[in-house]
């Protein structure tokens, strides 16, 4: 039995996953994982260190870090790449003027050694703001269709109606799942 | 490698249990008095956040279940000094409540989770829809009203951007357009020696490079970066943030001013914030309340803006925070 079978078997027994949640700050990152979690919303402060919550989705156990995106703290988003199975990087679908500094924080990450290999998810959030911009606008922005490292998908979104947040997480779980496990959920 | 990353986490352990011991049995103490001395809630509150910042800095070596479990005694510190702190206030009762945030918030939950079909992929499909943008964007010695606002199409709340804006009045209280026509939330960049006056907006507000500027505004978040010479008046049921911010002052939002919901205001925590650029155990020298003296009398917004024949000059230079 070779290694990789070795952690292929040990992993199908913990049926553990591990998701990231990052983006810039005021993006909607721990909005969206109370609303997965039925929490109250309103009286959520920007995250000054992270939040972790565990779900259960189907057979697998899903640990989620909410990192705080404030500038001041990108530098310690390093240290929760280790083992991370899928990014979901979370837009201010809103934010236009900080479209070219989302673009250059999520290429970066796309970069990271530690990061190859995971699944990503781009939840452009707050569509139930009348203008903000669309799934496609974003992924025009951010260079998304150039992505060729990581397998990669696009879902708008509202944490605040809870709209395609689950079907944001189904597909990361489905792909992470493939990955690891060779088989569909 | 995996030596030293363990005497560094039995380091970590036993400096953080020590600082835990200390600062509980201090909580308890205070917990307990009868008044409330503001200056120890002050010293505690600097531990507190000492103790955050070492945690951070630790998170490179620290296995994630001790990450967690450290993590939920800081925030557990965190809750405990909050409400100390609003017991020893002699001021309205404290409540994060406000009002629901937009009328989409009352969708329940469970017409969320529906396992709907898995959405279209979306670069072919949405992109036939063009978004809108809404902006007030390069303006110089004007006094801009609603009215300078390009109408939104939509009856949902949209957002704002505001941009490059120098030796201006904004006033987009007085005159507010119809409910066609709410801000949801802001995004502002680059504002130079201007009065910005905004309503109240369910959403959040993130400013950039703000100068010598008077601010007011109600929302449910609000962070400020690389700005300097704010006087913010802010009503918000989440802690202010600042960054890379210096010479910042914050007080109420004008009370006559809130259109919505008058408790928000009572309970408003504009002087609660955090300057993420100085998380360590000294008081942020980067922000302070706004005395009271120094602040625009509350019945004189918005006319404070415009006052007789005044230009918006004049204005500015009666209004404008020191530098
Ligand atoms: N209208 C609308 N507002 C949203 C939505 N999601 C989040 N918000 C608002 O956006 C602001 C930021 O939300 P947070 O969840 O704190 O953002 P974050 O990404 O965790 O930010 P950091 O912790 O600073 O990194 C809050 O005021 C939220 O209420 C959404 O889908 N629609
Ligand atoms: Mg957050």
């Amino acid at each position: 039995m070779g290694l990789f079978t070795i952690i292929r078997k040990n992993r199908q027994k913990e049926r553990e996953m591990r998701l990231l949640f990052l983006g810039l700050d005021n993006a909607g990152k721990t909005t969206i994982l109370k609303r997965l979690n039925d929490e109250d919303i309103t009286g959520i402060s920007p995250t000054l260190g992270f939040n972790i919550k565990t779900f259960a989705h189907g057979r697998y156990t899903l640990n989620i870090w909410d990192i705080g995106g404030q500038q001041t703290l990108r530098p310690y988003w390093r240290n929760y790449f280790e083992q991370t199975d899928a990014i979901i990087w979370v837009v201010d679908a809103g934010d236009r003027l900080r479209m070219q500094d989302c673009k250059r924080e999520l290429h970066g990450l796309l970069s990271e050694d530690r990061l190859a290999g995971a699944s990503l998810l781009v939840f452009a959030n707050k569509q139930d703001i009348a203008n903000s911009m669309t799934g496609a606008e974003i992924s025009k922005a951010l260079d998304l269709l150039n992505i060729r490292s990581h397998d990669w998908k696009i879902q708008p979104c509202s944490a605040v109606t809870g709209e395609s947040i689950l079907d944001g997480i189904d597909w990361t779980v489905h792909n992470v799942a493939n990955r690891l496990y060779g088989t569909v959920v | 490698m995996a030596d030293t990353n363990r005497s560094l986490i039995e380091e970590f352990y036993a400096s953080f249990n020590a600082s835990r011991t200390d600062i509980a049995s201090r909580l308890e103490v205070i917990g307990t008095a009868v008044s409330k001395s503001t200056e120890i809630l002050d010293q505690l509150a600097v531990d507190v956040s000492k103790l955050r910042k070492e945690l951070a800095d630790a998170t490179s070596f620290l296995p994630s279940y001790d990450q967690r479990q450290y993590e939920l005694q800081v925030k557990s510190f965190e809750h405990s000094l909050e409400q100390l702190r609003v017991s020893a206030a002699p001021k309205p009762k404290f409540a994060f409540k406000r009002k629901a945030a937009t009328p989409a918030t009352n969708q329940t939950v469970s017409d969320a989770k529906k396992p709907g079909p898995a959405t279209a992929d979306l670069p072919s499909t949405a992109s036939t829809i063009a978004s809108n943008a809404r902006a007030l964007s390069n303006h110089t010695g004007q006094y801009l009203t609603s009215s300078s606002l390009p109408v939104s199409s939509s009856t949902a709340g949209s957002e704002l951007t505001i941009s490059d804006i120098d030796h201006c009045i904004v006033d987009l209280v007085s005159n507010q357009g119809e409910g066609s026509n709410a801000i949801t939330a802001v995004h502002v960049k680059n504002v130079k020696r201007s009065v910005l006056l905004l309503p109240s907006m369910s959403g959040s507000a993130i400013l950039h490079d703000v100068e010598n500027t008077v601010l007011a505004i109600g929302c449910h978040q609000f962070r400020m970066h690389t700005s300097s010479h704010v006087d913010v008046y802010l009503s918000i049921p989440s802690n202010p943030i600042i960054e890379h911010c210096t010479h910042i002052r914050f007080t109420r939002y004008p009370t006559h001013l809130a259109t919505s919901d008058s408790t928000a205001e009572a309970s408003s925590t504009h002087l609660s914030v955090q300057d993420f650029s100085h998380i360590r155990a000294t008081p942020s020298p980067n922000w302070k309340p706004l005395p009271e003296e120094a602040a625009i009398a509350e019945k004189t917004w918005p006319r404070a803006l415009l006052r007789g024949d005044d230009d918006v000059e004049s204005v500015l230079k009666r209004l404008l925070p020191p530098i």
